[in-house]
């Protein structure tokens, strides 16, 4: 049976890995194509590569930086940050990438989920989803968690999928480098009405949180800080998702 | 050390250029038939069935296919690349190359596509599969081979079992996608190119 996979994230500007706390505080924690290359010989099962200010500044994303990271990968290969139309997919998936991720660009537009998996295919449709909770339930967020979307999750996942998204990557806001867990409630409710992979994101801290998060329904979980700072190894996740039962690439 | 890849215009083949450029081998792309290359060829794997096949035929590249098979020339079928080996496929009206006897049905499952790291299982000593065990590799389609011959060398199991990879004298086969799989996919690539 297929495994479960653990994805490593590379929040980027330009080559650079940066990661911020709750969106916030940025800090450059390593280089791109170095790291990539790092984490695909540590098994992990896939990249992805977030370009996280490109919608923020309204601009498009730094292709060399997504090319230099693609070509030297054996890996899937996933990219994004400041997606918005037909072309810039297209040029995503000419400068390697396997799969491209969209977040602000489908909130202006969910449109061009259809346009794009009709395409290129579901599967290279990535619908990225970062929410915060708000009274008892979870809003969707734009422009790396700067700007309310007024969309609850489980709507715009219902949409999505109906638009033809191949899998969801979901962020916990609150969560987001905190090290205090995935937000199992928040996953639960999701995959309650999911058809799609969902890729829990956002929190992770400790070894169990990956496992809780795949025993609450995750079909990947990917972890950023974690790596980059080098608390945990892939190897050393693999194993103890391993000896808990869970089907894992080693 | 060159190699053909089979340019059909269906789809990415960044992947498979970039790996093949990383073991040493320079990749040609072909979009048309050139009598003198006698290199090994390679049939990637994006896009529909019936597609590639219009593709393949529209460029005469099925003659040349055809002849250089005969000539035992290696051949190496990538996903699609693989199922267009076959005679047909439940993916379109579209016959297949016919190179391998068989058919390509849709996979009996609640979830497609097939995505994601799954093991083989290796049945058959196999020149590609040469110092792998069964490991994990990268899959990404809906449809499966089905052999009518004992050209089987893997299986794998998702909601069913079928064809992970198959070979023929010199033409080889694999569902997965050996450029996405890591080293152990390089070593695919390698084997191939040593044949």
């Amino acid at each position: 049976m297929l495994a479960r996979r653990i994805i490593a994230c590379l929040d980027c500007m330009g080559e650079k890995v940066v990661k911020g706390v709750k969106f916030k505080s940025l800090k450059v924690l390593g280089d791109a194509v170095r790291l990539a290359k790092f984490y695909e010989k540590e098994k992990v099962d896939e990249i992805v590569m977030l370009d996280i200010n490109a919608s923020v500044e309204h601009r498009k994303p730094f292709y060399n930086a997504i090319e230099k990271v693609a070509s030297s990968l054996r890996v899937p290969f996933t990219a994004g940050g400041g997606v918005r139309t037909f072309e810039d997919f297209k040029k995503m998936f000419l400068k390697g990438a396997d799969k491209v991720s969209i977040n602000t660009g489908a909130i202006e537009n969910p449109e061009i989920i259809r346009v794009c998996s009709e395409k290129f295919g579901s599967q290279s449709v990535v619908v990225a989803i970062d929410v915060k909770k708000e009274d008892g339930s979870w809003k969707v967020y734009s422009h790396s968690g700067k700007k309310p979307a007024e969309l609850d999750v489980i709507d715009w996942i219902k949409e999505v999928q109906n638009l033809g998204a191949g899998e969801i990557l979901l962020t916990s806001i609150d969560r987001d480098g905190t090290k205090e867990g995935y937000d199992l409630d928040l996953l639960e409710e999701v995959k309650a009405i999911s058809k799609i992979p969902v890729i829990a994101s956002g929190g992770a801290g400790k070894l169990e949180h990956f496992y809780t998060a795949i025993k609450c329904g995750a079909d990947a979980v990917l972890l950023a800080s974690l790596l980059h700072e080098k608390i945990f190894r892939i190897v050393e996740i693999k194993n103890y998702l391993r000896e808990r039962g869970i089907n894992v690439r080693i | 050390m060159k190699t053909g890849i089979l340019h059909c215009d269906t789809g990415n083949l960044f992947s498979i250029k970039s790996a093949i450029e990383e073991i040493g081998v320079k990749p040609i792309f072909l979009k048309s038939p050139v009598e003198t290359f006698n290199y090994p060829l390679i049939l990637p794997g994006v896009g529909n069935f019936a597609h590639v096949i219009r593709e393949i035929r529209k460029r005469n590249l099925d003659e040349f296919i055809f002849e250089k098979i005969k000539k035992g020339i290696p051949l190496l079928g990538i996903c699609v690349g693989m199922q267009i080996l076959f005679e047909k496929s439940e993916e379109g009206n579209e016959a297949g190359l016919g190179v391998l006897k068989g058919i390509v049905q849709k996979i009996k499952a609640d979830r497609l596509p097939h995505i994601g790291w799954n093991r083989i299982e290796i049945l058959e000593n196999s020149r590609i599969l040469k110092g792998l065990k069964n490991r994990y590799f990268y899959f990404l389609h809906s449809y499966k081979c089905v052999p009518e011959n004992n050209i089987k060398t893997s299986d794998v199991f998702y909601y069913e079992r079928f064809a992970a990879s198959v070979e023929s004298e010199n033409v080889y086969g694999v569902q997965f996608h050996p450029e996405k799989s890591g080293k152990e996919g390089i070593l695919i690539l390698k084997n191939f190119f040593k044949i």
